[in-house]
């Protein structure tokens, strides 16, 4: 016979927990009644609501309007905790959903449906209107659905939170354009920054990473902070000397997992452009960057009316878009566009440096040279920055 | 003497010592904790639940008190809200009264069982006359009913002090199913809040080393705070024979920074 087993402290506890479990349980079963019985009293009242109504002459429209408000209300009612089907008819676009672009999107998505069917319920308000879900949504609408798979959410957010979760769950899919981008991101710096109007904010960003290029210390807020832990993007923000209300939007921007210096090299531009631009990046799927080049046949540049300006970036979106013109070609075609249309106004004190560089750029011709792709990238990067320099001018 | 009621100023704790077994140290913890809340300034009331009321030897207080001086008289349907306190250690502090135990309280027993609301009689007591204390500490006897269920009812937290014996491990797994039967039995809501587990009286013994190891997990798995251990320390029976708290009788003893942690946590409810 061996020695007797100490006194043992792993199974102790183990009537505690059984016991636990079976109160557990039972708290689980006394909520489930709780439940059940406040729906069957919802639905008596709202019985009692529909006698009430049908008791008292209305006129017709009224009426029609009374009972499919009633009917909604029951079909409200009936659905349970878990996702049901819902009408396709009886849902509607939230209005501060970020993405407005949904061309491809929703093509995509009709394919996807076709072939997969829904793989997630839409998530849905209350009142039906969506939160997340909006191409499963125009899509079932192209396809022709009835229903789709949907779960509710309780609508007790409030419109900032709302927009912030929506832009959350939707900033890091690729297919989100930078002028969705832009565009949310503004209305999100304002709501989170009470004393930043929306047209200061992109100079504000410009200005200050233009500053920090000068004092050479831009590099710090590179690619890598955006994905760094809160407190070392606020050390670093710290360490730059900022302005306080920079300091709020790049902590913001940096909250968000986005590099400022991105945000304003290739978001915040296209909140520049003019609306024709814009319904043809959300309509036609004109790229964002070649849109910020279009955007230069403006009214103002060309010395032309407005209308004829419109008119011009009409066929110039057509080119491009036909032609499917990259963005370096884009840029190439509109500066050949503006040189054509420019009216020679002959300077009389000329930069001498100025027009040797011109010079130099006008004879370059890549066919006559073998880049590598460094190079190319080098060349096509200080060509921006130059540009970028031209512009703010 | 006695203590006429006042409204209560903010947050009040009411804070239950109870465990199921004996000789844990209870008492020990209840007047040296409450002393040390006292010295930080807080109002401190000890009610000695106790039939055998050694609080009176901690504190050298009479030992035969009339039942009317006892804490068996705020059970009474005669109470009047005169609450029956006595300063103690009023050398080293204003801040600290003591509520007598006595052999009175086995009369409550039969009270208890027999009144609609027995079980809420304290809780019901100290809510029509409050007390305007920072802390009151209820010394519940090592039993587990019928007068530790009125003190149950009527805290808002509980501390389970243990030895680390065998014993004493299967009284806190006795404690631990009878406070979740009791809370749900009484419909307390909000249910006490279980400060912590504390082992105390930790010997160098094998058994006893490795017990306070293997036990704290345990608590901390069923989410139970468990506080770092508090040792057999002989300067703790030699302060209570002097009748002093352990701080008067050796300010700097280790004991007294063994009991940091729950002062800490009992001050971090009660706010500053």
């Amino acid at each position: 016979m061996g020695k007797p087993q100490r006194f043992a402290v792993d199974s102790l506890f183990e009537d505690v927990d059984e016991q636990k479990q079976v109160h557990d349980l039972q708290d689980q079963i006394f909520d489930l009644e709780t439940q059940m019985q406040l729906e069957v009293s919802k639905n008596q009242e709202l019985e009692s609501t529909i006698a009430n109504l049908r008791s008292k002459p209305i006129d017709e429209q009224e009426k029609f309007q009374l009972e499919s408000t009633i009917s909604e209300l029951r079909d409200q009612l009936q659905r349970n905790q878990g996702s049901i089907q819902y009408l396709v008819d009886k849902m509607h676009a939230n209005p501060k959903q970020p993405r407005q672009s949904f061309n491809t999107p929703v093509q995509t998505m009709v394919n996807s449906l076709q072939t997969e069917g829904q793989l997630d319920p839409v998530i849905l308000l209350a009142n039906g209107m969506i939160f997340d879900g909006e191409c499963r949504w125009r899509a079932a609408q192209v396809l022709g659905w009835k229903t789709l798979e949907a779960v509710f959410i309780n609508e007790t957010e409030d419109e900032k939170n709302l927009r912030r979760k929506a832009f959350i769950t939707t900033i890091h899919r690729n297919d989100l354009n930078e002028l969705d981008k832009a565009e949310v991101l503004m209305i999100m710096l304002c709501d989170e920054i009470e004393e930043l109007e929306p047209e200061r904010i992109p100079t504000l960003i410009g200005s200050a990473i233009t500053r920090l290029k000068r004092k050479g210390s831009v590099q710090k807020l590179g690619e890598d902070l955006r994905r760094r832990p809160i407190t070392e993007q606020v050390a670093v923000l710290k360490s730059l000397e900022l302005s306080e209300i920079e300091f709020l939007v790049f902590k913001f921007i940096l909250g968000l997992q986005l590099s400022p210096i991105s945000v304003s090299k290739n978001i915040l531009p296209t909140l520049k452009l003019s609306q024709d631009l814009r319904t043809a990046i959300r309509d036609r799927d004109l790229g964002c960057y070649q849109a910020i080049e279009l955007n230069k046949l403006s009214a103002k540049k060309l010395d032309i009316t407005e209308k004829q300006a419109k008119k011009l970036r009409a066929e110039a979106i057509d080119y491009v878009l036909n032609e499917g013109l990259s963005v370096q070609n884009t840029r190439t075609w509109v500066a050949n566009q503006l040189k054509a249309r420019q009216p020679e106004t002959p300077d009389t004190k000329r930069d001498k440096q100025i027009d040797q560089l011109i010079h130099s750029i006008k004879n370059f011709s890549l066919e006559d040279t073998e880049p590598t792709s460094e190079q190319l990238a080098e060349l096509q990067q200080i060509l921006k920055q130059a540009l970028e320099a031209i512009e703010k001018r | 003497m006695s203590k006429k009621c006042l409204p209560k100023r903010h947050q009040q704790m009411r804070l239950s010592i109870k465990t199921g077994a004996g000789g844990v140290g209870k008492t020990t913890l209840a007047t040296n904790l409450g002393y040390e809340m006292a010295t930080l300034g807080y109002k401190v009331a000890i009610f000695d639940l106790d039939p055998q009321a050694s609080i009176n030897v901690f504190c050298r207080l009479d030992k035969n008190p009339k039942p009317i001086q006892t804490t068996a008289w705020i059970y009474s349907s005669d109470f009047d809200g005169n609450y029956p306190l006595i300063p103690v250690w009023t050398d080293y502090t204003k801040n600290l009264e003591v509520c007598q135990g006595s052999d009175a309280l086995f009369k409550i027993i039969p009270l208890i069982y027999a009144h609609s609301r027995g079980s809420y009689l304290l809780k019901d007591h100290l809510e029509d006359f409050p007390l305007d204390h920072d802390l009151i500490i209820f010394d519940c006897p090592a039993t587990l009913e019928p007068i530790p269920m009125t003190a149950l009812a009527a805290s808002t937290h509980v501390l389970v002090p243990l030895e680390p014996a065998p014993k004493e491990s299967d009284g806190t797994r006795l404690y631990a199913k009878w406070f979740d039967a009791k809370v749900r039995e009484l419909r307390l809501s909000p249910s006490p809040e279980i400060l912590g587990f504390v082992i105390n009286g930790l010997k160098d013994w094998s058994e006893h080393v490795r017990l306070a190891e293997q036990l704290p997990p345990q608590y901390e798995r069923r989410g139970f705070h468990c506080f770092p251990p508090i040792n057999e320390y002989a300067e703790f029976v030699n302060a209570c024979s002097r009748g002093v708290p352990l701080r008067v009788h050796r300010p700097n003893h280790p004991g007294v920074k063994q009991l940091q942690p729950i002062v800490q946590a009992i001050q971090n409810i009660i706010g500053v």
